[in-house]
């Protein structure tokens, strides 16, 4: 039997041609994996549901422009997920709360969310996943923390030195270089 | 600058996809992005590089209602009858609205102004703020803010755009970039949570623009359309 993620494709395709039965199987076996990344950035449940609202909306219009270029068909989504969300988060200017808990592996290898989504989806399990998990473990504490505070939460620089009592300079320093690394390890895994 | 020397590319395409860019910074590179198949290329690859991020985030399940929402703007002919007869609320080809078409803007504000002092408070949400988009005194679309919505209602007089989608923005006051409020249909009504953006700015204007469908792509408002003032009640 075919694996759901290998049919995002073709329901991609279809959904491009104006099959909204295909557009709405897509948006049953993926809409759990948007929603927590939305969750995670808007840190509230309603703007995190405008925010999927709107992207699907995008998505929908802009099926034909998918190619493998672009990843998977949910690296894909989930970066016009992620661009809404940092869009409505910058709009804001500031936000109500900062989520403080952020993944925090400088002990023990951070974990990997394997649940199986109420869609049905599994998440994590993949080359790739392993080898980031392996190279955010290389990061020093304040790469790691920095980073994670933009990418899943996205706040801005301001917002990180109001948060963590760090200079702006080291902020950006930290991103800066873990990313660097980052790009460095991941390369190298793969290619191994 | 040179935006397209490799070393310096790849660290604005990493910082645009964590997210570390915000105003005119992100605006620019979204241009680069619709200029240059280079840079569009190297955002793909931090994409795709920092992908497997996302698979850590555990997965959520979003509310029924948002699958009804989607449905609703995809596809309004389909939806919005039964959404209509469900909220009993009047048909845009009503009588009442056929006799608002031609008014000009300041007299269907005035209309909206006496039918807010006349609404049970308990039982409506307050309409805290209104504007009406309109084109030669014909009034295009009605836009009424409440403490936790926005709801925007279009007249027959909206041209109707296979092509184009309609995007409604804020026009701050100090002359940053145009804050998107979403699509907004070209039939029927859409009701959606008031952006925060709507309270933590000084608002010049709301503006509409034609976009492709789907909307904007780049951050930024396209062929600017019709602009209104918002209206505090």
């Amino acid at each position: 039997m075919m694996m759901k993620e290998q049919q995002h494709p073709l329901w991609l395709r279809a959904s491009a041609d104006g099959d909204r039965e295909a557009f709405g199987a897509l948006y049953h076996d993926t809409r759990s994996r948007l929603f927590g990344v939305a969750l995670m950035m808007m840190n509230s449940r309603n703007l995190a549901e405008d925010a999927l609202q709107e992207a699907y909306i995008r998505i929908w219009h802009n099926a034909a422009e998918y190619h493998a270029e672009r990843g998977s068909v949910v690296t894909w989504m989930t970066s016009i997920v992620r661009y809404r969300c940092l869009d409505m988060l910058r709009a804001q200017g500031t936000r109500e709360k900062y989520v403080v808990a952020v993944a925090e592996p400088a002990d023990e290898p951070q974990a990997i969310h394997t649940e199986t989504s109420t869609d049905g989806t599994e998440t994590g399990f993949t080359a790739e996943n392993d080898s980031m998990q392996l190279c955010l473990g290389e990061l020093s504490t304040q790469e790691r923390q920095t980073i994670s505070l933009v990418y899943y939460q996205g706040l801005s620089h301001h917002e990180i030195v109001a948060h963590t009592d760090h200079a702006l300079g080291s902020v950006k320093s930290w991103i800066r270089r873990g990313l660097d690394k980052l790009k460095r390890c991941i390369q190298r895994e793969l290619s191994e | 600058m040179n935006y397209l020397n490799e070393e310096r590319l790849d660290v604005l395409a990493s910082r645009y996809v964590v997210g570390q860019m915000k105003g005119q910074a992100r605006s620019r590179f979204r241009t680069l992005m619709q200029t240059y198949q280079k840079v569009r290329e190297r955002v793909w690859y931090w994409e795709r590089l920092l992908s497997p991020m996302n698979d850590s985030i555990p997965p959520r399940q979003p509310d029924d209602a948002v699958w009804a929402a989607i449905e609703q703007r995809l596809w309004p002919d389909a939806a919005i009858s039964t959404t209509l007869a469900a909220n009993d609320e009047p048909s845009v080809t009503s009588p009442r609205w056929q006799i608002l078409l031609p008014v000009a803007a300041s007299l269907l504000l005035g209309v909206l102004l006496i039918a807010q002092i006349n609404r049970d408070p308990a039982a409506v949400p307050m309409v805290t703020e209104v504007a009406v988009i309109q084109s030669d005194n014909q009034p295009l679309w009605l836009v009424e803010m409440t403490a936790t919505q926005m709801t925007v209602r279009a007249t027959q007089q909206v041209e109707q755009r296979n092509d184009a989608d309609y995007e409604l923005w804020i026009v701050p006051a100090d002359g940053t970039a145009p804050v998107s409020l979403g699509l907004i249909p070209e039939s029927g009504s859409l009701t959606r949570d008031r952006l925060a953006a709507l309270d933590t700015l000084q608002i010049a204007a709301l503006a509409v623009s034609r976009e492709q469908p789907g909307g904007s792509v780049t951050g930024l408002p396209g062929e600017v359309l019709f602009t209104a003032q918002l209206t505090t009640l």
